[in-house]
């Protein structure tokens, strides 16, 4: 098991409990974390599960693929696609940030 | 409801008790909402898989699945389920192409996707505000004075085929040709005329591809012809399949979804007048009526052995991807035949899996854009009561007409 911190863009605060192997996205849907919609279930298609991860951490995050970068908008550094973050004991006590909308 | 289909021959691997009549079967028609008992009734009185004689296009057999966890696992399975074979557009005309993205399995998609995406991204699709406020506001001052109009044909129609005209830099002179030929390809159920539609959108492409090498511009189709996947460029099938898969995919899908939404306002006032006081809840109320609407229904052929809802789906099975039930399942959604504005559910609107909708966010713009000018500039709108409404149903559940009266 491993922690994980959605912060919401009005400063609330959630941890939950991932386990290893699990991604972040499927942490957020599986404890009704608002903010997180995962529509392509994980599959890097939609786009619609990102989160900005705090900075202390983007380091330890392995690099996102071609296909997870072509959904990220150039300006927004330190985003990542949640469902491509995959919980691993180096991970835990991680801090994300959840966007205000998915849709913008 | 008669839910027990007439056998006539069926597979040994079909239990015969799951023969099933499918009620939104591609030629059907109803004067009745079908959102309203059709789609809840399927989710109470059938099982959860069941296998229907003539539900394949063309009426062949093909499975159903109702289950909102299970048509996710479907659409999430590339091991055992692909998309190769349906829309058959290009077969029909004696053509070798493919839709791109929608008809390539990975790993060929995923460098599809990688190229399109960043096109379709928030950001990317912000220049385009301007032009969708436009559009609208010029197919709005058509008819706002007129007290009644058939929304279908003023609006929903036009609106999105204008803004795909606009990205493919076609000009709008051309919007008649291309409602008159997305009108056969897609509600014309005489093959002739689907072929000749398929034969003139795929002529103007090639035409435009010809003008385009000579003189390129910001254009998608001037984007294809100069993209990169590795070191190699898009053959020529490659682009004519890009472009397809865009003439397919975004025009009749929003212009369904308009059509439901604003018939949904008509008929429920109190929640009409609610937008118009907060406009600010219009983007959650559409996530919600994409939701409630969600219209589309598309195919994968079985490509290894796999079980499903303890039934055995053979290699070369058909099984439908239905998102009008994944999005009504009542085990993922409370009260699903509820519309509720606060709800803000993941649904099966756009699909899932790794051919989840490229235009989602353009999808939602145009209907965002659209219902913020519409809700300004007209004044509260019901439905004509002497009118009758008809429902196509099929791969795309759409109303043939919207009869809206106002002031
Ligand atoms: C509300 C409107 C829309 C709805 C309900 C909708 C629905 C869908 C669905 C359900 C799929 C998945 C099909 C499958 O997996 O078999 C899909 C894919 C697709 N849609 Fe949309 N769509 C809409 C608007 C648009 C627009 C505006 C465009 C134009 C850019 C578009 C382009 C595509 C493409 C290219 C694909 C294939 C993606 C792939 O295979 O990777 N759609 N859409
Ligand atoms: S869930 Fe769709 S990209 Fe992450």
């Amino acid at each position: 098991m491993a922690n994980v911190t959605f912060v919401q863009p009005d400063g609330r605060a959630q941890s939950v409990e991932i386990e290893e192997g699990f991604s972040v996205m499927q942490a957020a849907n599986n404890n009704d974390i608002p903010g997180i919609a995962g529509e392509c279930g994980g599959c890097v298609s939609c786009a619609t599960c990102k989160v900005e991860v705090d900075a202390a951490w983007i380091a330890r995050i392995p690099a996102s693929t071609e296909l997870e970068t072509s959904l990220i908008e150039d300006e927004d550094a330190n985003v990542r696609l949640s469902c491509q973050i995959m919980m691993t004991p180096e991970l835990d006590g991680l801090v994300v940030h959840v966007p205000a909308s998915q849709y913008r | 409801m008669n839910i027990h289909a007439p056998v006539t021959q069926i597979p040994s691997h079909v239990p015969p008790d799951l023969v099933r009549t499918f009620p939104l079967t591609l030629g059907s028609l109803t004067s009745s909402d079908p959102y309203k008992r059709m789609i809840h009734d399927i989710h109470r009185c059938y099982p959860p898989v069941f296998w229907v004689p003539d539900v394949y296009p063309g009426g062949t057999p093909a499975w159903v699945v109702r289950r909102f966890s299970d048509l996710r696992a479907i659409y999430a399975d590339d091991v055992h389920f692909s998309v190769k074979g349906f829309a058959p557009f290009a077969m029909f005309i004696g053509d070798s192409w493919d839709l791109v993205p929608a008809g390539a399995d990975a790993p060929t998609h995923d460098q599809y996707r990688a190229l399109l995406n960043p096109l379709f991204t928030p950001v990317a699709l912000k220049k385009l505000e301007t032009k969708v406020a436009e559009v609208a506001q010029h197919l709005i001052d058509g008819f706002k004075n007129k007290g009644a109009a058939d929304f279908r044909e003023v609006f929903a129609v036009p609106f999105p085929v204008s803004i795909v005209l606009d990205l493919l830099d076609l000009p709008q002179e051309r919007m008649a040709e291309f409602m008159l030929w997305e009108h056969m390809l897609l509600h014309d159920m005489n093959i002739e005329n689907i072929k000749q539609a398929t034969r003139n959108v795929v002529g103007l492409f090639r035409e435009v591809m010809k003008e385009r090498r000579a003189n390129p511009g910001d254009d998608l189709v001037s984007f294809a012809l100069n993209a990169k996947i590795g070191d190699r460029g898009l053959t020529d099938d490659e682009v004519i399949g890009f472009c397809f898969n865009l003439f397919i995919g975004g025009l009749d899908t929003v212009t369904t979804n308009l059509c439901w939404q604003y018939r949904y306002l008509a008929e429920h006032p109190e929640q009409q007048a609610k937008l118009r006081a907060n406009p600010a809840l219009i983007p959650d109320a559409i996530q919600e009526m994409l939701r409630y609407y969600s219209p589309a229904s598309t195919f994968r052929t079985v490509i290894k052995e796999i079980e499903m809802g303890g039934v055995t789906f053979k290699v070369g099975d058909k099984v439908m991807v239905c998102t009008t039930l994944g999005s009504n399942d009542p085990e993922q959604f409370e009260n699903p035949e509820e519309v509720r504005f606060d709800r803000r559910a993941t649904s099966l609107a756009f699909g899932s899996g790794i051919h989840h909708c490229l235009g989602h966010h353009l999808a939602r713009r145009e209907l965002t854009v659209a219902m913020q000018k519409l809700l300004a500039e007209l004044p509260p709108f019901r439905l004509d009561p002497q009118a009758e409404i008809l429902t196509d149903l099929g791969g795309v559940i759409q109303p043939r007409s919207v009869p809206l009266i106002w002031g």
